[in-house]
């Protein structure tokens, strides 16, 4: 993915937070299959995160986008960092220093726990 | 020594240097350290050594709101009080904890706050506190050691902070101290000794009798020179109230201030869900530091960590105090949605430690909350009397769009606080459409004869004495202004020492 594209996909995800925007620019859903991005990041939580994920993206649909989740959690990396995990983890603390939690049916969880689930349950509903 | 009643002619009156109106926890508090003295004392108590279905009655009254009634649980004026020796000691839970020092400060967001005493004021008779109460004496809040080690969290960051609530036997003033007020050469006791009203000289300024009638129909009087009113938060307002002889409006009531803000701690039981990260080697649900009753790890016995908003945030965010408690004893139902979120609790856990298979714990966040001051908040007198012909005490109990918000934000600011601390991610249920009447008491009744240097404000001044009547004094929570999050009892006991020491002076002058 280009920066130039990358750029644009990060600007749709936080533009989709808000439920204004929704791009398909392609990556995963339900009728492509995930990327090795894609699939290192989802692995993270597990499948056991499913319905976590399934209900972020009922919630936010505009977020339905595997490039644009990686995008959102990754920002400008090429590819999956070899310190993926802990960027991960200090941005959920991050997101719950900053409020960026997410309302899931009375559950609050960061946005970005929530965007690594989503992209488990692309990755999964892809396969 | 113990008056006996039957011996007391009807219409009798005893004389006394100071006398003392309600053997609860201020009442028996100040008896105690006087016990000795030069004054003679004649402390008087509307019920006897054990509880009674006859005395209890006197407490049933009117709500104007239903939300204080627990389901099943009876009415919140008989069930949230005691009156009997010893008064609702016999049957507190002993849970101790100062008022921070920025509860005594003035808040620009919430009207009416603000003691005309701080903190660092009364520090030395919480110290006295402790002591009565069976609890160690409070530090500021040191660090918690090996709080690593002994808590799956211990949380003190910008944000929130962990305070220890001191956990006593609990003291049961009554039986503890009953022998000690007793021997007392210097203290008359009067059980079964309802005051039905206070009687002011005809220039207004001072008490000049107190009207007391038996169970049994007997009446007597006590002409003190000092009175001490301790009857409890309701009762101290409700005796005001009904003393209308000399002055209309009832006693020290000129500015009508008497009975207005009510408080009581909002309590929310079941707040938020918490899935909570158990660390190896522990019982799961935060082990001891925040475990109702465990080991206190600063100063020994039993104590409890809860969580409060830190100051700074609470200045930015205007909101009021509160804490959030941990329990585990609450058994939940628990979907899909809430297993995936059990199980991305614990794989975030293992990614930020490097701990595979994190265990993960169901558990509870409850949360009890400071009540703004509102005047509209108010005990005032029913039209329907007791057996004693007195009007009952009728109590209309508002909580306001503060109060609601700031409960609701503590919860979920603790939550984040959780979250951040990789501990766990709870679920909020605090309604944000509908917060009330989710919540109950904690059956602290407080405010209703509020301490302020104005009259116009207030209804006692910085040392309890009642504006505008030279002698006569209130003890009791009753003269708290605002009310923190907090236990009442001991400041309530502190505010009650701290009288003790003044009234030899007063009375001599």
């Amino acid at each position: 993915m280009t920066s130039t594209r990358r750029e644009l996909l990060w600007t749709a995800a936080r533009l989709g937070a808000g439920g204004t925007l929704v791009l398909t620019l392609g990556g995963c859903g339900p009728e492509t299959s995930c990327t090795e991005v894609e699939i290192r990041l989802s692995s993270l939580l597990g499948e056991g995160a499913l319905p976590v994920g399934d209900a972020y993206l009922r919630m936010h649909p505009e977020e339905r986008n595997g490039d644009a989740l990686v995008a959102a959690l990754l920002g400008d990396a090429a590819d999956v960092p070899a310190d993926a995990t802990s960027i991960v983890v200090e941005q959920i603390r991050s997101d719950f220093e900053r409020g960026r939690v997410v309302d899931l049916h009375g559950w609050r969880l960061s946005r970005s726990e929530c965007r690594l689930a989503a992209l488990a349950a692309l990755c999964a509903a892809s396969r | 020594m113990r008056v006996d009643l039957s011996a007391v002619e009807d219409g009798a009156v005893f004389d006394a240097d100071l006398c003392i109106i309600g053997a609860g926890a201020a009442g028996i508090a100040i008896a105690r350290d006087l016990a000795g003295s030069s004054l003679r004392i004649c402390l008087l108590e509307g019920g006897a050594f054990v509880a009674s279905r006859e005395s209890q009655d006197l407490y049933a009254g009117k709500m104007l709101n239903s939300y204080s009634d627990r389901p099943g649980g009876g009415e919140y004026l008989t069930y949230s009080r005691l009156r009997y020796f010893g008064g609702t000691t016999n049957h507190w839970a002993g849970w101790c904890r100062p008022l921070d020092a920025s509860d005594f400060e003035r808040r620009s967001w919430v009207p009416d706050s603000g003691w005309p005493i701080s903190r660092e004021t009364l520090e030395p008779w919480y110290r006295r506190a402790a002591e009565t109460c069976e609890v160690p004496a409070f530090a500021d809040d040191p660090p918690l050691p090996d709080a690593g080690a002994r808590a799956a969290v211990a949380l003190d960051d910008r944000r929130v902070a962990t305070r220890l609530i001191h956990i006593g036997p609990p003291t049961r003033f009554g039986e503890r101290y009953r022998d000690e007020v007793l021997q007392a050469s210097n203290i008359r006791v009067f059980l079964d000794s309802n005051v039905v009203a206070l009687h002011a000289r005809e220039s207004g300024s001072a008490l000049d009798r107190i009207a007391v009638r038996s169970h049994d129909g007997r009446r007597f009087s006590v002409r003190p020179r000092g009175t001490v009113l301790a009857a409890g938060g309701i009762e101290n307002a409700r005796l005001l109230l009904l003393s209308k002889h000399e002055q209309p409006e009832g006693l020290g009531n000129r500015h009508d201030r008497v009975g207005r803000y009510f408080m009581d701690h909002p309590f929310v039981e079941r707040a938020g869900r918490w899935w909570v990260t158990a660390p190896p080697g522990t019982g799961g649900v935060p082990a001891d530091l925040y475990r109702r009753h465990g080991p206190n790890p600063t100063a020994g016995g039993r104590a409890r960590g809860v969580i409060v908003v830190a100051d700074g945030v609470r200045e930015q965010e205007q909101l009021l105090h509160g804490m959030v408690q941990i329990e585990d004893y609450w058994r939940w139902k628990t979907g899909p949605l809430d297993k995936a979120v059990a199980h991305v609790t614990g794989a975030v856990a293992s990614l930020g430690s490097g701990e595979s298979d994190q265990r993960v714990v169901s558990s509870t966040l409850l949360c009890v909350g400071e009540q703004s001051p509102n005047p509209d908040s108010r005990v005032t007198l029913a039209e329907e009397r007791d057996r004693l012909g007195l009007r009952k005490a009728q109590l209309d109990w508002r909580l306001t769009e503060l109060d609601a918000r700031s409960v609701r934000r503590t919860v979920e600011i603790a939550a984040d606080a959780l979250g951040r601390a990789l501990a766990g991610r709870a679920r909020i249920l605090v309604s944000k459409r509908r917060p009330w009447p989710e919540t109950t008491g904690r059956s602290h009744h407080m405010g209703t004869t509020r301490m302020h240097d104005d009259p116009r404000r207030g209804v006692v001044d910085a040392n309890c004495r009642v504006h505008g009547l030279a002698n006569l004094w209130i003890a009791g929570s009753s003269v708290f202004p605002t009310c923190g999050y907090a236990n009442p009892t001991l400041t309530l006991v502190a505010l009650a020492h701290r009288l003790a020491d003044h009234l030899p002076r007063e009375l001599s002058a």
